[in-house]
Formats: C-alpha cells, sequence, structure tokens
C-alpha cells in the first residue's frame, strides 16, 4: 500500500521491540460481525492486544462480505494511527519501490502476504516459505491465515495459542463471490 | 557500446517485464496481474472471463472496492471530468452487480483481440486509482490558498500592518496559544478574532467549521475578555464543500460561540458584507 509513518521512522527501535516482542491477545476468539455504518460491506472483529513495554493496541480481523477470500488482520498500537502490521489474504498485488537494489520481478508480491514498516518509516510487502507452502489452504479458511499471522508476529493468546475466530463465512473455491464475474452481466 | 551488449540490454529488460505479468485462476475467471503500477504501490490486476462466445474483461469491481487501498474521496467535479475523458479515451462500459459494486469492462469476440481489452482496461484502472489519490491533496490546497489570499488580501487593503496579524498565534493562557487566521486591531476599541471557513469537500468545510467554534468557545472561557473583543466567522458558501444540509448544524454551533451569526460570503457581495463585518 505504500504507507508512510513519521512516528516509526523516528522511534525504529521502539518498533522494533514491539514488532519481535510476545503480544498477546485479551480475549482468546474473536466474532466476526457485520460492520456498522461506513463498514457494511465487511464483517469486522476486534480484539485488545498487550505488547512489551506495556504498550497497548488491538487486532482487527475483516471479511469482505462479497468476496469472501479477501480477508485481513491489522494490528494497531495506540499512538500509531496506522496498522504496523498487516496480512491480506486477496487483493492487489504490492510492489516495494523503497529498495532500489531490488531488481523488477522481486518488487512484486502477490497476496497472500504480510506488510511492516522498514527503517525509513515507509510500509512494505512480503512472503514467507510458510505462505508459499500453504498459500491454498490460507486462502480457504481464515483460522489458517490467523495460525500463520501469529506464528510470524508473536501473537498469542493468554494460553499460548493462536487467537480463535468465529462468525466468519466458508470459503469455497467455486462459490460466486470468489469470481467476481459470476453473476455480472456484461451487455 | 557494442551492438550486441545493447541488444542484450534489451532482451533483459523486455525478459523482466514479461516476467512481471502473472496471474491467478478464480474459479471461471482468471485474473491477470498486469505490471501497470498505482501509487499506491500496487500491480493493477484485470479480470478475464468467456461466456456465451464472448469474452469480458474488467477491473473486477477493484475500483468501486477501493482494493487498491487508496484516499476515499467524494466525486468532485472535476474528478467526474477526469473519469469520463478516461473512460472515453479507452472506450470503457460500466455495469453494476447485483449488490451495488460498479464493474468497468470491455468485450471482444475473438481470442487474438483481448490483449488489446486487457491493456485498455489495465490502464484505465491505473489512470483512475492515481488521478484519486493525487487530486485528493491538489483540490484541498488550492481551495484553502484560494480564499485564504482573497480574505487576507481584503484585510491588507484595509488595515494598516501594524494594525493587523494574520495567521497568528494568540496567548490564551501562560502556556497555551491559539491560532487564529486573522486579529484586526481595528482601533484602541475594537479587536477582531477572524476565522476562515472553506473546503473543497465537505469534510475540509465541516473541519474548518469546527475549528472555529472550538476557538472561539475557548477565548469565551478564557480570560481574554478584553473588553471589546470581537469575533468575526468568515464562511465561504462558494466552496464546493459546503452543503447548507450537512455544514447547518454546525453553523448554528459556531453562530452560538460566537454570538451572532457568521458573514456568509460568496464572490458577488464580499467587499460590502467584509466592511461591515470589520469596519475600519
Amino acid at each position: 500500500m505504500g504507507q508512510y509513518c513519521r512516528k516509526i521512522k523516528d522511534d525504529f527501535k521502539q518498533y522494533t521491540k514491539i514488532l519481535d516482542g510476545l503480544k498477546i491477545s485479551v480475549h482468546p476468539q474473536v466474532s466476526l460481525n457485520e460492520g456498522r455504518a461506513g463498514h457494511r460491506k465487511w464483517l469486522l472483529g476486534k480484539s485488545s492486544i498487550k505488547f512489551v513495554l506495556n504498550n497497548k493496541g488491538h487486532i482487527q480481523i475483516r471479511q469482505s462480505k462479497s468476496l469472501l477470500v479477501d480477508y485481513g488482520f491489522q494490528v494497531f498500537v495506540e499512538s500509531i494511527d496506522k496498522p504496523i502490521l498487516r496480512f491480506d489474504a486477496d487483493g492487489a498485488t504490492h510492489y516495494n519501490n523503497e529498495d532500489q537494489t531490488l531488481t523488477l520481478l522481486e518488487r512484486e508480491i502477490k497476496t497472500p502476504h504480510f506488510h511492516k514498516f522498514d527503517k525509513n518509516g515507509k510500509e512494505f510487502a512480503y512472503r514467507t516459505p510458510a505462505i508459499d507452502e500453504n498459500e491454498y489452504e490460507i486462502q480457504k479458511d481464515i483460522e489458517v491465515g490467523m495460525h500463520y499471522f501469529c506464528e510470524e508476529n508473536y501473537i498469542q493468546t493468554s494460553t499460548g495459542l493462536p487467537l480463535q475466530i468465529t462468525g466468519q463465512k466458508e470459503i469455497f473455491p467455486e462459490d460466486v463471490t470468489f469470481d467476481v464475474h459470476k453473476g455480472i452481466v456484461f451487455l | 557500446m557494442s551492438q550486441l551488449l545493447l541488444h542484450n540490454i534489451f532482451q533483459v529488460v523486455k525478459s523482466d517485464f514479461c516476467g512481471l505479468i502473472d496471474f491467478k485462476m478464480r474459479g471461471d475467471t482468471i485474473e491477470i496481474i498486469t505490471s501497470i503500477p498505482t501509487i499506491t504501490n500496487s500491480y493493477v490486476s484485470v479480470f478475464v472471463s468467456h461466456k456465451d462466445g464472448t469474452y469480458a474483461i474488467s477491473d473486477g469491481g477493484w475500483i468501486s472496492r477501493n482494493s487498491y487501498e487508496g484516499q476515499q474521496i467524494e466525486d468532485t467535479e472535476l474528478l467526474l471530468r477526469i473519469y469520463e475523458q478516461y473512460k472515453e479515451h479507452f472506450k470503457i462500459k460500466e455495469t453494476k452487480s447485483p449488490d451495488g459494486i460498479v464493474y468497468y469492462y470491455k468485450k471482444a469476440d475473438k481470442l487474438e483481440l483481448v490483449s488489446a481489452m486487457v491493456f485498455d482496461v489495465g490502464h484505465f484502472i491505473g489512470s483512475i486509482v492515481n488521478t484519486q489519490n493525487i487530486i485528493y491533496k491538489e483540490v484541498e490546497d488550492a481551495d484553502r490558498k484560494l480564499f485564504h489570499t482573497r480574505m487576507n488580501g481584503f484585510l491588507r487593503e484595509r488595515f494598516p500592518a501594524n494594525k493587523l496579524e494574520l495567521n497568528t498565534a494568540v496567548q490564551i493562557s501562560e502556556t497555551q496559544k491559539i491560532r487564529f487566521n486573522a486579529v484586526v486591531h481595528a482601533n484602541a476599541r475594537d479587536h477582531y478574532y477572524v476565522m476562515y471557513v472553506t473546503g473543497s469537500r465537505s469534510s475540509f468545510f465541516i473541519k474548518d467549521l469546527t475549528e472555529a467554534t472550538v476557538n472561539y468557545e475557548i477565548i469565551n472561557d478564557q480570560a481574554i475578555k478584553k473588553e471589546h473583543f470581537k469575533k468575526v466567522a468568515l464562511i465561504n458558501t462558494a466552496a464546493d464543500g459546503y452543503d447548507k444540509e450537512k455544514s447547518g448544524i454546525y453553523i448554528e454551533k459556531l453562530a452560538s460561540a460566537l454570538g451572532h451569526p457568521p458573514v456568509m460570503i460568496n464572490n458577488k457581495n464580499d467587499n460590502l458584507r467584509l466592511a461591515e463585518a470589520i469596519p475600519a
């Protein structure tokens, strides 16, 4: 997405500590509900998070009602208005243009992918072997996505398990909400 | 440089550009990930399906769904004119899904024409997303700059420099200052604290209204109770963001804080109204 965050650039050490530190979700389970005004196209859920250094924040989960594979997670910490960590299961392919040492092909990062910030306060997208090896399962099941997101970002519930999700709509590849042209009349 | 080396350069570039193009399967539709970039750091995706002997090539509803994560802005007249130009240039059609998502698309009867359609739809998407994200900043600044320049200009014409403070921070307590667009020391008795209200979108306009209201509430509360301090808010009713219905309740609050109605400026009767509101 190319977000820029001045606060992260100004205190990158603190950001790194938070990133590397344990994050505890206050709730073991998050339930997704219909979004209210302005967010009606999404199912949304939230849980408070405790970070190291006593920082507080929350994790937000959303699933698109019109395209069920399009789900994502965002982690916020107080005092920073942009998500410090993100995961997009579907959607537009990202390109990283900050690191000018990357080749043209290395810039391209397909979904599913994670996002975090570099030392210049610029957000970048990346994939891991875990995503590469489990792409189909991740796209088919939001809890699988959450499992890998928690693993990558050291997020746990107080019992040491990944966050559980209820209320999500199940994703079937043949489903109308996966094929963006199904049901559309092109005159 | 030898011809061979130059040719090799071309081969590398061509190969890498071609390598950028990728795809994802989506049921009976294929998503083609193009190398067309957006300034939101995404690559444009174009969706193609084949049904009843025709190819449909579309944006997959992704512009409407804000999948390129751009700034979500109201469509000003300027923006709509720009959209129309791009639509016309690339010859794009429009339809809607049952749940109201807009799809931009083209059709083709032959496979050999699909690439050209992907080209047109892809560049259309990139143009629209990029336009939305650039316009977002520029239109806002231009409107504000224009109105502030006009109001400042009027005040400079009527008041000498030693009686006029523009864009000034006023001390309201030992540690606190608040900013006014202008403070006019018309004479020994009368000191006018002026706020400008304008905006190219209703959200900007309302922001100006609330800022003015709170500023006046603060000085009402604080002991800047010099005997004859006066409050004047100048509202640009010619602004794109001025909407009577949306702004109504905020204007009422502002009038409350002022103790009288704000001054409505609309390009036609400005000088008279301004002279009445802030007499020399």
